[in-house]
């Protein structure tokens, strides 16, 4: 029952937010925050009871095994049922977004906005349509909860964005959209082949997983449907050009649930759904997806260099990192595939820093333009200390998360493709180019405005703090982590491998 | 000795032909409506026609529909065209036009 | 007991925390306890480590400790493990003693010039990381010591931000010192598809099994280059020269002393892969030489004392890689440890300068310290003539000559590596005591007088000085009392030297060259010094070949030229995202389709009629004649 309260506390507490906001914003704040708080206790209760269980599961890998569950028909004559599940994996992205929901609530403290009740019920549907998405295991269900993401994001960018927030909040949702419903019709295409192959017609996951499309040019294209939808959700070249306006035009909020969250659940997605379901094809593409990783990569260091909005920087900067994510999960290794998720964990973290110190920025500068910026230390201290922080973090400082994600990574992908491994290391020479210069800009010098900045209050720099912790936490004791995901790891693994003989293939 | 179906046919073909002609020619409403009419009858003697053809009784039935049809739509046209000279002092059709492309 | 050595780099680190969490609510002597207390424990602790590892034989003289796993993955697993042996030891040794010299010397330098706190965070931090470096037990770990000093350079080099071209200084050191750290990682990924594994001794003993292969070649190539960026060497030497905007003491302690010698640290301490690839190692020898060349030539004509000092050091650490590439480690390190003290003197010395004259860094514009500060004038006094290896009674004279030994004996073109380290000690000699005479010789032409400077800088200075004299007798050539002492203790990890020795006649005979040499290089300085207070031109711009070497041989300008401007204006051209451009069209193009089509909706009803009965009639058509 745990994980139907994991979507439906976010919810009632949107819900109830926006009813109380136009009475007391600190009230419903307040509410929003005790719901997140609760949904994290839920979710640490549900890790310290299977922790054992993980560990077990480990050793009986093979194929989905989920640690909790909760089954209902809901409308059986399609093969339709409200199915979740979760297993160590869906657990650590569960407390991602409990994490990344309060730093988001955290992040629009300062800033009162219009409107505020409907503002934190779509932070709330957001988070649930998330939380739901890490949990489905009906394939319907999931679009359902992939819907529930989408359409409160748009609301929040054409609402609350920027100066360009409708073209910025049309084309993600058209982009998202478009992609979502290739993967309904792969969807329906699986349903219908699986039923006419065995059946039974059925859209849970657990039961498909077992069945292979049989690697015949139709799977290869109900698979493309799949991967086409969590690549858009990813932005992986050529498929990232509504993530940059969405991430500089959405509110400081927006886009930490972007980049923390709803790009994670293209990876989320890319792991359970598309691999799961199509390991043949998974692994003939594979050479592929390496090489739009790696393009991923530079692409979005390159254009991340010359950026002179600091937003942009950021969104350019977590492209780029997206394309380590799928280097990872197509490396097929297992240390590729632990460095990806490593990568999700702290890229979520350093991203929704990033974007917090930027919204701080310019709430106080009224500019997001770094020429515009400068001497930033020494107006502002702690600011600028921990800016500079996340954008050395970002860059892949060891020690930090975000190193030993991409080492993992890098290491899974060179002992399967030695050149792509190398041009993903020369990439992240750009991460440094780029976060120098921002650096650069925006902090060293003397101001040339006298007037006074705001420092961060105290909840801000105990918020950005408590993210810089878990950086660290990461970089330095994965070890928790990467035993909660190792029984994922390993299904998925086995899923491609025994079929696949040494798997990879020079691409 | 009746005379044959088909030229009933191409009776109610030449009718509806005039009464397209019509339509597209006159900008005036009142001769649009009266057209319509027309092709409305046309229709219907084409499927009193058809009906005699194949000796069925429907195709007398869905002109007694027609009629009523012809009829509604009378008094419907009527209407408009009287709130048209009502508005726009006129029952130019072109002038009626609010969409320029 | 073993896990004490993790105090020794985790103590500064703490440091490092604690200033940052409560430095800048404290007074400044809070930092300056924290910061010094704190790198003098670890300090102490080292220097007993070195004493019980110099006592007990060979085999035990390596401690292993650790904390546990780090990261543990099926076919690979890293933990957190330090490595106490000899070789690391002497470098934490020199690294603490330095360090906490240095930090003492900070407390007074550093008053009055803001962000003490962050100063000594910074420092400490940087400490801690160097340690990791050096004790780190497997590649990763001293990976993590390796960019976490270089962090802590860039925040250092960059730490007056107030002027922007510091902040450029420190962004070109951190970029230049990355990009070769890009191959040292691929290095460390070969090596774990290699051998599974990257802990040091592992790999160690793996690859001495294994025998020379071209992967180790291709690993043993690729850590030097990581090494070369660190150490600033040709062709990487590009960001030390504007490192020198940080402040005096990071130039001692970071860009003289120790981070720079990193990369001799790495060639030694993997030295084994380049016995086994004789190729790359000839590489280190020619790239060492030809640095040494280099930063002599170029010290030759600057007028800032800072970079003369850099350039001296770019050129001393060629010194170095000479040595690791003949395959004299020991002498390498013994060199390591010669320069450490006496660069940082100087750059000490050259602090009190700079801070005695307000903040002037041109020579051309000093003169007649000499009368205004005596002690320091034989400080410095010593220093120069420790790093121009003044025969018999300067450490830099043993180490040199122990180098250069080598170099003779050396299969490959050893003679020419021989005269290009003379030519270097000659160099040496003219570059640093041109900058002497003129700093300290002479009139004062300043107008304003002299700062007084703080009591406290003296007594680092004096135990540097100290060092740089007596360092040297751990170790003398055969001729000059054969002690071994500083071979014996590192024997353990580093053969005594690769090549067999030439005869003694020969040894001295060379001995006897490079110490007239280095004494003519003075001499020189000292006559074109005399003709330059004579000539009373004022040299503003150099020009010709002066200029030429000025300018670090162009190296800027050519770097500049060849890779920075085509890579800035090829991230301009692709700024403007083309992809988005594409999806754009595509919208631009929906949007002109639907301009068309909206003509169509005229709102005249004929004309839709028109459209319908056209329709009809096609389709007619279609039933008719299919």
């Amino acid at each position: 029952m745990s994980l139907i309260y994991v979507i439906l506390l976010p919810l009632a507490g949107g819900i109830l937010a926006a009813l109380i906001a136009p009475r007391s914003r600190f009230l419903a704040h307040g509410v929003m925050l005790l719901s997140l708080a609760a949904m994290g206790v839920v979710v640490a209760i549900d890790l310290g009871t299977h922790a054992e269980a993980m560990a077990a599961a480990g050793a009986s890998a093979g194929a989905l095994h989920y640690l909790v569950e909760v089954s209902a028909t809901w409308i059986p004559s399609l093969g339709i049922s409200f199915h979740l599940g979760a297993d160590g994996l869906s657990f650590v992205l569960l407390g991602l977004t409990v994490v990344l929901g309060l730093i988001a609530l955290v992040s629009s403290w300062r800033s009162s906005y219009e409107n505020e009740g409907f503002y934190l019920l779509n932070i709330g549907l957001v988070l649930a349509g998330v939380a739901g998405v890490f949990t489905a295991a009906d394939l319907i269900l999931f679009f359902l909860f992939w819907e529930l993401m989408i359409v409160p994001m748009y609301f929040l960018i054409s609402a609350w964005g920027g100066t360009g927030r409708e073209r910025a909040a049309m084309k993600f949702f058209l982009f998202t959209q478009a992609s979502g419903l290739l993967m309904l019709l792969s969807m329906i295409g699986l349903y219908l082949a699986h039923g006419s192959a065995t059946g039974t017609y059925t859209f849970d996951l657990v039961s498909l997983s077992g069945w292979t499309a049989g690697g015949a040019a139709p799977a290869l294209i109900l698979f493309l449907g799949f991967v086409t939808a969590f690549g858009v959700k990813l932005a992986v070249v050529p498929a990232h050009a509504w993530a940059p306006d969405a991430y500089a035009e959405a509110p400081t909020a927006g886009s930490i649930l972007l980049s923390g969250l709803l790009l994670k659940s293209g990876a989320y997605g890319l792991l359970r759904f598309s691999i799961t379901l199509f390991p043949e094809e998974a692994r003939r593409i594979a050479p592929v997806m390496l090489v739009l990783g790696v393009v991923t990569i530079l692409y979005g260091g390159i254009l991340a260099i010359r950026q002179n909005d600091v937003k942009r920087i950021i969104a350019y900067s977590s492209i780029g990192h997206m394309g380590y994510l799928t280097l990872g999960v197509f490396s097929w290794t297992t240390l590729g595939y632990t460095g990806a998720i490593v990568m999700i964990l702290s890229h979520g973290f350093t991203t929704s820093a990033l974007f917090f110190v930027a919204g701080a920025m310019q709430d106080r500068l009224s500019t997001r333009d770094i020429r515009e910026m400068g001497g930033l230390r020494k107006a502002a201290p702690r600011l600028a200390g921990l800016g500079t922080a996340f954008l050395i973090f970002a860059l892949a400082l060891p020690g930090t998360g975000n190193f030993l994600a991409e080492f993992l990574v890098i290491a899974g992908v060179f002992q399967m493709n030695v050149p792509i491994a190398v041009l993903a290391v020369a990439g992240s020479i750009l991460s440094v180019v780029y976060a120098l210069r921002a650096i650069h800009l925006m902090f060293d010098g003397a101001r040339t405005d006298t007037a006074p900045v705001e420092e961060l209050r105290r909840h801000e720099s105990i918020a950005l703090a408590a993210l810089a912790l878990l950086v660290l936490w990461i970089g330095l004791i994965p070890g928790p982590i990467i035993k909660a995901t190792a029984p994922a790891a390993a299904s998925h693994l086995q899923s491609v491998l025994p079929a696949a003989g040494q798997g990879g293939g020079n691409g | 000795m009746s005379v044959p179906p088909v030229y009933g046919m191409v009776l109610a073909a030449i009718l509806f032909v005039i009464g397209l002609g019509g339509l597209l020619i006159r900008r005036n409403m009142v001769f649009v409506v009266i057209s319509v009419e027309v092709m409305l009858n046309a229709g219907g003697l084409g499927f009193i026609s058809a009906g005699a053809r194949w000796a069925q009784a429907d195709g007398q039935a869905v002109f007694l529909f027609l009629l009523a049809v012809a009829a509604a739509e009378a008094a419907i046209g009527l209407a408009l065209i009287l709130w048209l000279h009502h508005r726009h002092r006129t029952v130019d059709s072109d002038s009626a036009r609010q969409m320029r492309g | 007991m073993q896990t004490v050595i993790w105090i020794v780099p985790i103590l500064p680190i703490a440091g490092f925390i604690i200033l940052t969490l409560f430095g800048r609510r404290s007074a400044w002597q809070f930092s300056a306890v924290v910061g010094a207390g704190t790198v003098g424990v670890s300090a102490l602790l080292a220097l007993v480590a070195g004493l019980t590892l110099a006592g007990v034989p060979d085999a035990g003289r390596t401690v292993i400790s650790s904390l546990g796993d780090w990261v543990v993955i099926p076919g690979f697993s890293v933990d957190f493990s330090l490595r106490l042996d000899v070789l690391s030891d002497l470098m934490a040794m020199v690294i603490t003693v330095v360090a906490f010299l240095i930090h003492l010397y900070s407390t007074a330098f550093m008053r009055g010039k803001g962000d003490y706190h962050r100063y000594f965070a910074y420092l400490n931090l940087f400490v801690g990381s160097m340690l990791l470096l050096v004790l780190g037990n497997n590649l990763l770990l001293l990976f993590v010591g390796w960019e976490g000093v270089g962090l802590c350079s860039y925040l250092l080099i960059g730490f007056w931000y107030e002027d922007p071209t510091n902040g450029l200084a420190a962004n070109k050191a951190f970029i230049v010192t990355r990009i070769a750290d890009a191959a040292l990682l691929v290095g460390l990924f070969l090596t774990i598809s290699t051998f599974g594994t990257l802990d040091i001794s592992q790999v160690l003993s793996r690859a001495s099994s294994a025998g020379s292969s071209p992967t180790v070649t291709a690993i043993a190539a690729l850590l030097l280059v990581g090494a070369i960026g660190k150490s600033a060497q040709l062709p990487f030497q590009l960001w030390l020269p504007d490192a020198m905007a940080g402040p005096t003491p990071v130039s001692a302690l970071i860009h003289a002393a120790t981070m720079v010698t990193a990369g001799v640290y790495l060639v030694a301490r993997m030295h084994l892969f380049y016995v086994l690839s004789p190729g790359v190692q000839l590489a280190v020898a020619i790239i060492g030489a030809a640095t040494l060349l280099y930063g002599g030539l170029s010290a030759l004509t600057q007028h800032d004392i800072k970079r003369v000092l850099a350039y001296s050091t770019i050129s001393q650490i060629g010194y170095m890689f000479l040595g690791l590439g003949v395959g004299a480690w020991s002498a390498a390190m013994f060199h390591f440890m010669n320069h450490a003290f006496f660069k940082a003197l100087l750059f000490l010395g050259a602090g009190v300068v700079i801070h005695r004259l307000n903040g002037e860094h041109n020579i051309m514009r000093m003169g007649g310290i000499r009368r205004t500060d005596r002690p320091l004038f034989w400080l410095f006094l010593t220093g120069a003539a420790a790093l121009t290896g003044i025969p018999l009674v300067t450490s830099g004279f043993y180490s040199k000559e122990a180098i250069l030994e080598s170099a003779w004996i050396y299969p490959v073109a050893g003679p020419l590596f021989w005269a290009i380290g003379a030519f270097g000690v000659f160099l040496t000699g003219a570059y640093i005591f041109r900058l002497f005479f003129h700093v300290f010789l002479g009139e004062s032409k300043k107008d304003g007088g002299t700062r007084p400077a703080s009591f406290i800088f003296y007594p680092p200075m004096i135990l540097l000085a100290v060092g740089a004299v007596l360092a040297g007798f751990l170790r003398t050539p055969r001729d000059l009392g054969n002690v071994q002492l500083m071979s014996n203790f590192l024997n353990p990890v580093l053969a005594p030297e690769q090549f067999r020795p030439a005869g003694l006649s020969t040894e001295v005979m060379l001995q006897i060259v490079t110490a007239l040499l280095s004494l003519l290089a003075v001499f020189a300085a000292y006559l074109s010094y005399r003709r330059s207070t004579k000539s009373k031109v004022e040299e503003i711009e150099p020009h010709g070949i002066k200029r030429f070497l000025y300018t670090g041989m162009g190296a800027d300008w050519l770097a500049t030229s060849l890779v920075v401007r085509p890579f800035l204006w090829f991230a301009g051209i692709m700024r403007r995202d083309w992809v988005d451009l594409f999806y754009n069209g595509v919208a631009q193009a929906g949007l002109l389709v639907n301009r068309a089509l909206r003509y169509t909706q005229s709102g005249l009803v004929r004309w839709y009629l028109l459209g319908i009965g056209i329709g009809v009639l096609v389709m007619l058509g279609m039933v008719v004649f299919s």
